[in-house]
């Protein structure tokens, strides 16, 4: 767990994948937490990495930002940071960043599990 | 509907990002706001103030700066006063994000780029030490994509 006054993250496994689930605001206060969460995430975990979208209220630039560095961390060994199921506020702020164009999402979770690279040790 | 002006005045640091996010969920449920027309002023008011934050006091000169919210009819009326560096958020931005390669991305000016997106107008200007930005947003806003 890492949590900030506008962010709390959880883990879940499911079917071989590692799905990051934050709740609230993904914003300047709350990025670098949600950064090293997901940067902590992908070192124990070597398949895709799944965020589970569904309970950000919104996101701001810092949110992309923090977003834009893990996916391009992950990007040399082949690995892809999927988002699924973010609401049209966030999915309106994705868009107009250009950032459809740089990570994958998808509007379920079985999509997301579907398009993701399972952990080696699953 | 018009729902008179309401303001909130904090400390020129990040940490008050805080106070300003419960200050506009509150004027949100009194205004009966959307979730989408939230959203986009949240957005929007952290978008400002970081930048603001962030660029306006180089010697870290305390400041107080004063967010307002007044709701007229379909317009949601943000207005943000500092007394840091003067900035020009109207003419701040003309990058198309979605033309650059993921290579050539920057992340750099895209939260001014959002605002400009999100926004029906925005205009700023400076008299006597104060800066004035005012961002003007659609409270029922069906389509974004314009």
């Amino acid at each position: 767990m890492a949590d900030s006054a506008q962010l709390t993250i959880s883990d879940v496994e499911e079917e071989g994948v590692t799905i990051v689930c934050p709740v609230g605001r993904l914003e300047t206060l709350s990025a670098k937490a949600f950064e090293d969460h997901l940067n902590g995430v992908a070192n124990a975990a070597d398949g895709d990495l799944l965020v589970d979208m569904s309970s950000v209220d919104y996101v701001t630039s810092f949110g992309l930002r923090s977003i834009l560095i893990v996916a391009k961390q992950l990007s040399p060994s082949g690995r892809k940071l999927i988002m699924f199921s973010p609401n049209d506020s966030v999915m309106e702020v994705l868009r107009i960043s250009g950032f459809l164009k740089i990570v994958e999402v998808t509007k379920t979770k079985s999509a997301a599990i579907g398009a993701a690279n399972k952990n080696q040790d699953a | 509907m018009h729902l008179k002006a309401e303001q909130v005045e904090v400390l020129n640091e990040v940490s008050s990002l805080n106070q300003l996010y419960d200050f506009i969920d509150a004027f949100a449920l009194r205004a009966g706001l959307a979730d989408d027309a939230r959203r986009t002023v949240s957005v929007v008011v952290e978008e400002l103030f970081a930048n603001t934050v962030s660029y306006g006091y180089p010697t870290g000169s305390p400041d107080q700066i004063i967010l307002r919210l007044s709701l007229t009819g379909d317009k949601i009326e943000i207005c943000l006063t500092d007394h840091g560096i003067p900035f020009d958020t109207a003419a701040s931005t003309a990058t198309d994000f979605e033309g650059q390669s993921t290579e050539d991305r920057r992340v750099g000016g895209l939260g001014l780029f959002l605002v400009h997106q999100l926004s029906e107008t925005v205009s700023s200007h400076h008299h006597n030490g104060t800066n004035f930005t005012q961002i003007v947003v659609s409270r029922s806003k069906t389509d974004m994509s314009g």
